[in-house]
């Protein structure tokens, strides 16, 4: 199950990191990259066993039972969590970027949503059904994209930024639509 | 217990999975700032478009291959 490794690795080499940036050790950008996804990590990893304790709380209490893992509510927290994190770190790096370094975290954003719902159809957490509705948003968004880009080398800015906002706008529609896929029992 | 820890081991896939994408952009943009510029070359923008292209084609992998499993 690959778990082992990861959950002893994560908040050994995480704390590491901590270490050496709290020391003023500067980090290179793989380093970072890594802590990132380590706090990333864990915080889902919190939040899926806060999710499982809470729901084996509320089947004890109403006496209703959830599906398998990968059904039930609880095992989505951390998928959830994904998405959250990323709408977050988009809004936060958008805010400080260049045209172009805007729409390329969003092109990198659409690729996150895209691999994780790749994962999704793939542990059954997302159907066969339900993963091609997202690949088919997942056209469209990029398509805006490509439109915003295609904007911007024709020297078009004002229709960039338009498409861009029209891109974030179905990209923002796409999390959401997967996060309600993965909510359905 | 034993039933959550496969959910942990998908949540933590599914994290690196996103984390890794999102990564991918952080090399380009630094590399840009460094030299000074706010836009990207089309090098660059070849493999910010060739990453999601990649992603785009591994979804469609897993939507066939869970169709083929009946899912």
């Amino acid at each position: 199950m690959q778990l082992s490794w990861k959950v002893i690795l994560a908040p050994v080499l995480g704390a590491f990191f901590g270490w050496l940036a709290s020391h003023g050790i500067d980090l290179t950008p793989e380093q970072q990259a890594t802590l990132g996804q380590l706090f990333i990590a864990g915080g889902a990893t919190l939040v899926t066993f806060l999710g499982h304790f809470w729901h084996e709380k509320t089947q004890a209490t109403t006496g209703v039972q959830g599906g398998t893992p990968k059904q039930g509510g609880w095992a989505r927290w951390g998928f959830l969590t994904t998405l959250l994190v990323l709408a977050v770190v988009c809004l936060v790096a958008c805010a400080t970027l260049s045209f172009d370094e805007e729409l390329a975290s969003a092109y990198s954003a659409h690729t996150a949503v895209v691999n994780a719902a790749t994962q999704a159809v793939s542990t059954g957490t997302l159907s066969s059904a339900q993963g091609q509705e997202v690949l088919s948003m997942a056209k469209s968004s990029r398509s805006l994209l490509d439109a915003a880009k295609a904007a911007e080398t024709a020297g078009n800015a004002s229709g960039a930024s338009n498409e861009l906002q029209l891109a974030s706008s179905a990209l923002a529609a796409l999390q959401t639509f997967v996060n309600n896929q993965v909510k359905k029992p | 217990m034993s039933a959550v820890l496969p959910a942990v081991a998908d949540a933590l896939d599914l994290l690196v999975a996103a984390a890794q994408a999102a990564a991918q952009i952080a090399p380009i943009v630094k590399q840009a700032q460094a030299q000074g510029r706010t836009t990207l070359t089309a090098d660059e923008w070849s493999q910010v478009t060739g990453a999601d292209d990649s992603a785009e084609a591994g979804l469609s992998a897993a939507i066939a291959a869970a169709k083929a499993k009946g899912q």
